[in-house]
């Protein structure tokens, strides 16, 4: 009885049932808007221009911290290597990632309209940051070097910097909640 | 001198429940995500790991919850992940969505924009559902002690604890 007691505290005022739900329609609405972002890619020029904003505000930041840049299209050409942003460089993915799960979360609606505004401007600049990061690192290292902090080092980074502004924002409706 | 090595206020902040969690989080991830990768250094695909192992770390590092939890919950995932990576390399929907990707690709069709949306809901989405669920709506279970809720809820809360 204790140890149900603790375990109902632990989670909240919610069962498993609730969750389930909370984690059933994170699923249907990031299913909904990764469709909507594919089409809008596919059809319109929405991807190819944040790519372009995204290698546009790249390369000024990276001439801003020292290093020179420049940019055609959506490559920005830095010392030793060319760096192409794709549409994974946007950080757009994961943006939505953040959107679908703070939607999915039974709070106020301000809490989950601060959450997804707060929340898209951290992993945009995180980001930048991360194209930033790279492109200083890029003239000093070797092509393997490069490669696992490109593909490894800062994939798990932006993941990182996901979970943590999610957890983050939860906390803090939380707390908003209760008050 | 300030190493905090005998009860100064930043051995408090170093040994917090919260500094653990993230210092665990971080070394799950490293001894989860490094041998993966390195297995899978020559595998193209490797990207779809996404989320699984981040989360999985995320789950065994939390400070609040039985280890029996972290192990029903890090085997669903990891489970879960396994077998939509199987289905979508069986079914051809890696297929496709990687058409959608490669170069050259002017006009999507419409079977690859579901392939596409669908393995990022396999791979990014599923691991992060886990963790929403684990979670639940309280996210300081992640790094606060079971025993510190005891203390908190009264010399009751402490027995039933140290029971358990």
């Amino acid at each position: 009885m204790a140890k149900h007691v603790a375990q109902s505290a632990k989670r909240g005022a919610m069962g498993d049932r609730a969750l389930l739900r909370i984690a059933l329609s994170f699923l249907a609405c990031l299913a909904v808007l990764y469709g909507l972002i594919v089409w809008l890619g596919a059809r319109t020029q929405f991807t190819s221009n944040l790519m372009l904003s995204t290698a546009t505000a790249a390369t000024a930041l990276i001439n801003f911290t020292g290093v020179v840049a420049t940019r055609a299209g959506t490559v920005v050409r830095v010392p030793g290597r060319e760096l192409v942003i794709g549409p994974d460089c946007t950080g757009l993915s994961i943006a939505v990632l953040l959107i679908a799960l703070i939607l999915s979360y039974p709070v106020k609606v301000t809490s989950r309209v601060i959450g997804a505004l707060v929340g898209v401007f951290i992993v945009l600049l995180a980001n930048l940051v991360r194209l930033v990061a790279i492109a200083h690192v890029s003239p000093f290292v070797p092509d393997v070097v490069f490669a696992v902090a490109h593909d490894f080092l800062f994939q798990v980074g932006m993941i990182a910097v996901a979970i943590g502004v999610w957890v983050g924002w939860l906390a803090f409706a939380r707390a908003r909640e209760q008050s | 001198m300030e190493s905090g090595s005998a009860g100064l206020p930043l051995r408090g902040h170093v040994n917090s429940p919260r500094v653990r969690f993230i210092s665990l989080s971080l070394l799950y991830a490293a001894v989860l995500y490094i041998p993966v990768w390195l297995l899978l250094m020559s595998w193209s695909s490797r990207w779809w790991l996404g989320y699984t192992p981040m989360v999985v770390a995320v789950m065994l590092a939390a400070q609040g919850v039985s280890w029996r939890r972290k192990a029903i919950f890090a085997s669903v995932t990891v489970g879960l992940s396994i077998a939509l990576f199987t289905f979508a390399g069986v079914s051809g929907i890696g297929r496709a969505a990687s058409a959608l990707t490669s170069p050259g690709v002017v006009v999507a069709t419409n079977p690859q924009l579901v392939a596409f949306a669908l393995l990022q809901v396999f791979f990014l989405g599923v691991p992060l559902a886990a963790l929403a669920m684990f979670v639940g709506r309280r996210p300081s279970v992640l790094w606060t002690s079971a025993r510190r809720d005891a203390e908190a809820s009264g010399p009751s809360g402490l027995r039933r604890s140290r029971k358990q």
